[in-house]
């Protein structure tokens, strides 16, 4: 009989290649457990691979075909069985109340992006001086690949989309497709798009009209009004193009605002560099931190105000949404890192580590950061050998955290130590249970089950 | 009129048709088409994949009675999807990720709410007249019961397992679909594995169906 995990290596490498089918082919041969459970399983799933899903008569199709564009072209969500669950619908609620609470808060964050700050540094030609630019989804770079679509990825107030035909509506499609055009009117109107890859974001303000044109969906055309965007990455042969009544912006670097109004483009830029190509006056390179004025006659470029952020800089810095996690709130950051708090007990300065911790509480540190000090503290005086003290900690947490995987680790943990480092078998039993009650289907779910029937059977 | 065992063997093979069919500048003309709203497209869109979506979904959930309005949103979620599709995979990758979300997320929600799976089978039409009536009830049955046992297995597991086993996905499709490491849908396969055995070996009626099969091979 083989080891087990000669078997495992053995049925894992199956699932490499054709290679490894072979090893397992052989293993299988020479090895009774694993033929046994092969024929069984194959033998079970045989019937599995041979059912069919019940088939839908052709009216029903059709019935579903039509749903099934009724949702899409309305951009709602599916339809609601017509089934009593109280249970979908108490989720439903729950989950339109959440939406409601974002909605309230986008638009907070959209009037203070593009209309409190624009109202702050108008121009006399409402053009905004130094806008803010607005904060950022922390979304990795992903490798540049083809480009399909500019997805939509959220709208406030009224937007218009005009397909390529020149067909007008008010629903959103998922996408811009080439020669499409999206309209945003005054007020609290914004569109939010972004690439298939990620890697470029735009962010349409009030009073605005930008159109794709053919093409990949790095060729726009700003026909009023403003749009921030922000290039996650660099495709050779394939900048950003944004062209407007009066020149072209074409990208060099990542975060810019163009703005265009009958008189003039104004171009602003964060982060990076950008070349804007003037009808009158040609080719202009603008750096970070500066502005471009084209008025048709001239061209000036001036330094931004208020000072913008420096080159290489994080511009999002100090701007909702950036810097909560990791450090401290209410302007502590300097006195509250997490990383450096993780840094003492590792390297075994628990008192340290629970000094800092304390100090962070005392200054007051954003929620997050409260809940994962919380568990710092507990493996803090584990590295301490206040076993009871950390047990009780952790059990503290999960009565706290209840929903969260926070909570959910903390309690496993609790478990594990009163099973391992204080041998109380009963309440360790308990901790389990009730892990499984709370989560049962918990990322530790097959462990506990499989250590509290281990106790169960020890009793 | 075509009989129970024709439909089922002629919607067997659209299915392959539909699987073997994977053309990238076919997929990607339709993503395109979807997303300028074209309606055609959307229909064609849904001939094309609600079949298959509907297929794996039944073979991983089991008889549902949810399974029609699971199939529609994961169409629907497949749609919603497109702009985020860059085409380096084919549409069937795409698919199978929208499958998947969609079956782990039932099945969590399923063990959330009750542990018991309907035993009445498939909810195939079946007459008077029909022959083959009762060896069909009798494979529903079983059917239901292995999914039955398959329900002690965690929605990840059991997921990676019967996309392996199943739909034929390797590791390494299956990760992609399911935005985990490979080594970790190799480790879930495994230990459905073992588990989903020691279940079957438990279990008195599919203990005694193994025993009738074994013998059978055996004579």
């Amino acid at each position: 009989m083989s080891d087990r995990r000669d078997c495992r290596s053995a049925f894992e490498r199956r699932l490499d290649d054709a290679v490894g089918e072979e090893v397992w082919q052989r293993h299988v041969a020479a090895c009774d457990d694993c033929r046994a459970q092969t024929w069984d399983l194959g033998t079970l799933m045989a019937p599995l691979r041979d059912a069919e899903a019940p088939p839908v008569d052709g009216a029903r199709l059709a019935a579903l075909e039509d749903r099934f564009l009724a949702q899409i072209r309305q951009g709602e969500a599916p339809g609601e069985p017509a089934t009593d669950r109280p249970e979908r619908r108490r989720w439903l609620t729950l989950g339109a109340i959440a939406a409601g609470v974002l909605v309230l808060v986008s638009a907070a964050w959209l009037a203070r992006g593009w209309i409190t700050d624009h109202n702050a540094g108008k121009g006399d030609d409402g053009i905004a001086e130094g806008m803010a630019p607005p904060p950022m989804k922390g979304a990795t770079p992903q490798a540049p690949a083809r480009y399909l679509a500019l997805g939509v990825t959220s709208t406030a107030g009224r937007v218009v989309h005009r397909a390529a035909d020149g067909s007008a509506s008010d629903s959103m499609p998922a996408g811009l497709s080439p020669g499409a055009e999206l309209e945003t009117m005054e007020g609290q109107s914004a569109v939010v798009l972004e690439s298939s890859a990620r890697d470029l974001r735009l962010q349409m303000g009030p009073r605005s009209r930008l159109r794709r044109l053919a093409g990949t969906d790095r060729r726009l055309r700003l026909e009023r009004g403003e749009v921030m965007a922000e290039v996650r990455s660099k495709i050779a042969g394939d900048s950003l193009k944004i062209h407007t009544p009066h020149g072209t912006v074409t990208v060099r670097g990542t975060q810019f605002l163009v703005q265009t109004r009958a008189a003039r483009t104004v171009v602003t830029v964060f982060r990076g560099r950008v070349r804007y190509r003037s009808r009158v006056s040609g080719d202009h390179l603008v750096a970070a931190g500066k502005r471009l004025e084209d008025d048709t006659s001239a061209v000036t470029v001036r330094a931004t105000r208020p000072p913008s952020p420096t080159p290489g800089s994080d511009p999002m810095a100090g701007t909702m949404g950036s810097g909560a996690h990791g450090t401290g709130g209410k302007g502590h950051a300097a006195t509250c890192s997490l990383k450096r708090v993780r840094r003492l007990i590792r390297t075994g300065r628990a008192r340290a580590a629970r000094a800092a911790i304390a100090s962070c509480r005392k200054a007051g540190a954003h929620a997050t950061t409260v809940t994962v000090l919380k568990m710092l503290d507990a493996q803090a005086l584990l590295a301490l050998g206040k076993v009871g003290a950390a047990v009780r900690a952790y059990h503290r947490i999960a009565r706290h955290h209840r929903d969260s995987r926070l909570g959910q680790n903390a309690l496993f943990t609790a478990g594990q130590l009163e099973l391992s480092r204080l041998g109380q078998k009963k309440r360790a039993l308990a901790t389990f249970r009730r892990y499984l009650r709370t989560y049962p289907s918990g990322r530790y779910a097959s462990e506990a089950r499989h250590l509290a029937r281990s106790l169960e059977a020890g009793k | 009129m075509l009989s129970t065992q024709h439909r089922i063997a002629a919607s067997k093979l659209v299915k392959d048709v539909v699987t073997r069919s994977s053309d990238p500048e076919r997929d990607l003309d339709l993503v395109q088409r979807c997303l300028s709203a074209d309606d055609q497209a959307c229909r064609e869109l849904f001939r094309r994949f609600e079949p298959q979506v509907r297929g794996v979904l039944f073979r991983v959930l089991g008889p549902d009675p949810d399974l029609e309005d699971l199939a529609q949103d994961a169409m629907v979620q497949l749609y919603r999807g497109f702009c985020r599709f860059r085409g380096d995979s084919s549409l069937r990758t795409w698919t199978d990720r929208v499958c998947v979300n969609a079956a782990l997320q039932h099945l969590r929600k399923r063990s959330r709410r009750i542990q018991t799976v309907p035993m009445e089978g498939l909810d195939m039409p079946m007459t008077a007249t029909d022959s083959n009536a009762e060896h069909q009830a009798e494979r529903a049955a079983l059917v239901g019961r292995i999914h039955q046992v398959m329900d002690r297995l965690t929605p990840d597991k059991r997921v990676a397992f019967l996309m392996h086993e199943l739909e034929g996905r390797t590791a390494a499709e299956i990760a992609t679909a399911s935005d985990t490491p490979v080594s970790t849908i190799k480790s879930r396969i495994w230990y459905a594995r073992q588990e989903l055995h020691r279940a079957a070996a438990q279990d008195p009626v599919l203990r005694d169906y193994l025993d009738g099969q074994r013998r059978g091979g055996e004579k």
